[in-house]
């Protein structure tokens, strides 16, 4: 048990990935609080100081903590004690090891890109499919849109109000890049038409240092993630019966 | 004045089991003729159609007509231990406003039910021109939608020149059932071209089931990306027909 601290306490401050396998109990107070009895378990302590207990069943942790907790390992009447803090809001998870299978830690490297294969046409196709997802009443007018010089408009519709909307499309998160080409595409419109329209950037999330430049133009975020967009296309579109009767 | 004597009160159960399928609340159109209802799921996806003629029943007296909405589920709840043989007997006793049914048979029954207050909206008949017409056994429908439900949530009806095809599709596997236009179960087979429709296993399976519970023979009807229709006929009298709305993709 003094080699398992010794291995852990050393993981846990090179910020490796850590595993240990063992018999443990987890008392967690915070928000709510709760305690889970002996039992066998695998512990996952990620470099960012993620924390997850596992049970030897089930997809998801029993016990955990977000990314940026801060550990302290210590004895504590003979069992080995490994404290979870997170500060705000002031969370804190006890796991006490009495038995230590096993211990593994790791630096890994991880650089690539998760994809779902959801294409940023794909995602078209779910707005199109269910115009819901941009906002309740927007009716899709056109997609692929030619607007001159300023290129092509991911989708054009209206809102409820009869408003001209332009929607553009990305699969990752927004940055200033995306609310600066909407903006063309919005006063290009704007100029055309004379009359009101909106932009509306439909990504999984918008980019900190875009924000303001999103909430400056006057233009609007909608969240959509590409696994939404997914379920979409998978479900297919349900049709009403009054529409055929 | 209304009053109808039904000899089998299982098969009428039965039925009100098929329409519970889609509305808690059914709005019976009582007519000389007979007693009708069409009503639609509040999702608006499906919609159940159903005619029970006078000579259906064993009794029938209706002078005039008129509109009964009851709570499905209160009376399929009061007819659970219906026993085979047993007739039931249903009239109105409009001063109390109340359903009431007698059931005869082992010894006497009479239940009495709150009417509730009618749905005034009129469903218009579907006009739908079908390109794909298939007559089997109801069993052998109900089999294949229960097998499809098994991997998918929702089922592909093909029909082509010599079969019709029940496909369901998903990470967990894949069925395939055909329905040859030779094999012994079907009994018509009328198709033009090739048909292809996705349904909703949900609603299917409802339906199937309840209409396997009522009828031997089923008759569907499909166009490319139109309704179904599941034609259910109820000997000697009575129809018993659903559509369902298709998905897209």
């Amino acid at each position: 048990m003094e080699e398992a601290k010794a291995f852990i306490q050393e993981a846990l401050s090179r910020r490796r990935m850590l595993l240990v396998v063992g018999n443990c109990m987890v008392d967690y107070e915070g928000r709510a609080s709760s305690k889970l009895d002996w039992g066998e378990r695998l512990l996952v302590v990620k470099s960012d100081g993620s924390v997850m207990v596992h049970r030897p069943t089930g997809y998801e942790p029993v016990n955990w903590q977000p990314p940026g907790s801060i550990f302290h390992v210590e004895f504590e009447d003979g069992k080995l004690k490994i404290r979870a803090t997170r500060l705000q809001p002031k969370e804190v998870l006890n796991i006490f090891f009495d038995r230590v299978y096993h211990v593994f830690s790791a630096e890994l490297r991880d650089e690539g890109e998760f994809s779902m294969y959801v294409t940023e046409m794909d995602m078209q196709k779910a707005l199109l499919t269910m115009p819901e997802l941009v906002e309740e009443g927007f009716q899709p007018l056109a997609a692929e849109k030619e607007l001159g010089e300023s290129g092509f408009l991911d989708i054009l519709g209206q809102d409820s109000q009869g408003n001209l909307v332009v929607v553009e499309i990305k699969r990752n998160p927004a940055g200033r890049e995306a609310v600066l080409q909407l903006e063309r595409y919005v006063k290009t419109l704007r100029e055309k038409t004379g009359k009101q329209v909106r932009g509306v950037i439909v990504a999984p999330e918008i980019r900190r240092e875009a924000q303001g430049l999103l909430a400056a133009l006057k233009l609007e975020f909608r969240q959509v993630s590409p696994r939404r967009c997914y379920e979409v296309l998978k479900a297919g579109k349900g049709r009403k019966l009054s529409e055929f009767i | 004045m209304f009053r109808v004597v039904l000899s089998d009160a299982r098969a009428w159960r039965r039925l009100l089991d098929a329409i519970s399928t889609l509305v808690e609340e059914a709005t019976f159109d009582v007519k000389p003729e007979g007693m009708y209802l069409r009503a639609m799921d509040p999702s608006h996806v499906a919609m159940v159609d159903f005619e029970y003629e006078k000579d259906a029943f064993q009794e029938f007296e209706c002078t005039e007509a008129s509109k009964i909405c009851v709570g499905l589920g209160e009376m399929l709840k009061l007819l659970k231990r219906v026993g085979s043989g047993e007739t039931l007997e249903i009239s109105l006793d409009r001063e109390a406003n109340r359903l009431v049914m007698k059931l005869t048979g082992r010894y006497t029954r009479r239940f009495a039910l709150p009417l509730l207050q009618p749905s005034t909206s009129e469903l218009p008949t579907p006009r739908l021109a079908f390109d794909a017409r298939v007559k089997l056994d109801a069993d052998h429908l109900r089999d294949a939608i229960l097998e499809v439900s098994n991997v998918s949530d929702q089922v592909r009806f093909i029909a082509g020149q010599d079969k019709l095809s029940l496909i369901g599709e998903s990470e967990t596997g894949k069925v395939e059932i055909d329905f040859e236009r030779d094999n012994p179960s079907v009994y018509e087979f009328n198709v033009q071209g090739e048909v292809k429709a996705l349904y909703g296993v949900g609603f299917l399976e409802d339906m199937v089931k309840a209409g396997s519970d009522n009828s031997k023979l089923v008759s569907v009807e499909f166009s490319t990306d139109k309704p179904v229709k599941l034609d259910y006929e109820l000997p000697p009298k009575g129809r018993l027909t659903y559509y369902l709305a298709p998905r897209i993709e």
